[in-house]
């Protein structure tokens, strides 16, 4: 029964998949961030399309964004699935 | 690109911090060495001497660090531990393995110009005074790029905080 609810093909395991991408996501940018300023950290496409060193600090900043709004909605949808869970095997009122 | 694979958990968002805090030390590196180089700009030294040299802030993502060619290790202060506001402890930690690392801080070996100034008690015989090789409009332009990754990285540090406070929501 709770294997149906919670297990293999069910909501909760794909959003804690989801979570652990996101945050694994997040962490990329935080690092790429952070290396902002290092001499031979990675290459970038300039304005002319040539490449270049350095760091798309805006593009960095809107996976950013992007990353937690994402966290926050799976985050959401996680708790709620739990919470379905918890009123269906919890003690009728 | 080397972010260790820690797997999923908490212990993974925990070590999320890590990064964007080597961020916000290093950018805090490189602004007060920048801060020591502009309060140096103007300095001179006896013609057998040589004037402040500008310093930079090596950083590194790996561990090992390697000199830039042209550059050195500077000589240690006569007062031990007196670099500025930042400490040799401080320059040489490892920061974790994501994120970055202040592999050391150099010195830039270029001469500085030569002014003519016959009155100066520095000058030489010929009456040219070798002033420091600090240039305040590069300094300062740095100092606008270490100041926004400075806020770029606190920004990074909320973000991860946010996500790391949401999930013991769940």
């Amino acid at each position: 029964m709770l294997t149906r609810l919670l297990g293999p093909g069910t909501t909760a395991p794909t959003l804690k998949q989801g979570l652990d991408r996101t945050s694994a996501d997040l962490r990329e940018v935080t690092h790429r961030l952070a290396n902002a300023a290092t001499p031979g950290f990675q290459e970038i496409m300039d304005a002319q399309g040539g490449v270049a060193p350095g760091v798309n600090l805006e593009e960095e900043m809107v996976n950013l964004a992007d990353g937690q709004l994402r966290f926050e909605a799976e985050a959401q949808i996680l708790q709620k699935v739990y919470q379905q869970i918890r009123s269906s095997v919890g003690p009728g009122r | 690109m080397s972010v260790a694979a820690d797997g999923p958990g908490m212990r993974g968002l925990l070590r999320g911090l890590s990064a964007p805090a080597s961020g916000l030390q290093a950018q805090k590196a490189r602004i007060d060495t920048i801060a020591l180089n502009l309060a140096n700009a103007g300095t001179t030294a006896p013609p057998e001497d040589v004037p402040f040299q500008r310093r930079i802030v090596e950083l590194q993502e790996g561990i090992q660090a390697t000199a830039a060619p042209g550059l050195r290790a500077p000589t240690p202060p006569a007062i031990p531990g007196d670099w500025g506001t930042f400490g040799v402890t401080a320059v040489d930690r490892a920061m974790g393995e994501d994120g970055v690392r202040i592999a050391g801080v150099m010195e830039d070996l270029t001469e500085g110009p030569l002014v003519y100034d016959p009155g100066h008690p520095h000058a030489d015989d010929q009456g040219y005074v070798r002033l420091s090789n600090v240039d305040p409009t590069r300094e300062m332009m740095e100092l606008l790029e270490a100041r926004r990754l400075f806020e770029a990285n606190v920004s990074a540090f909320e973000a991860m905080k946010t996500i790391l406070r949401r999930s013991i929501d769940i």
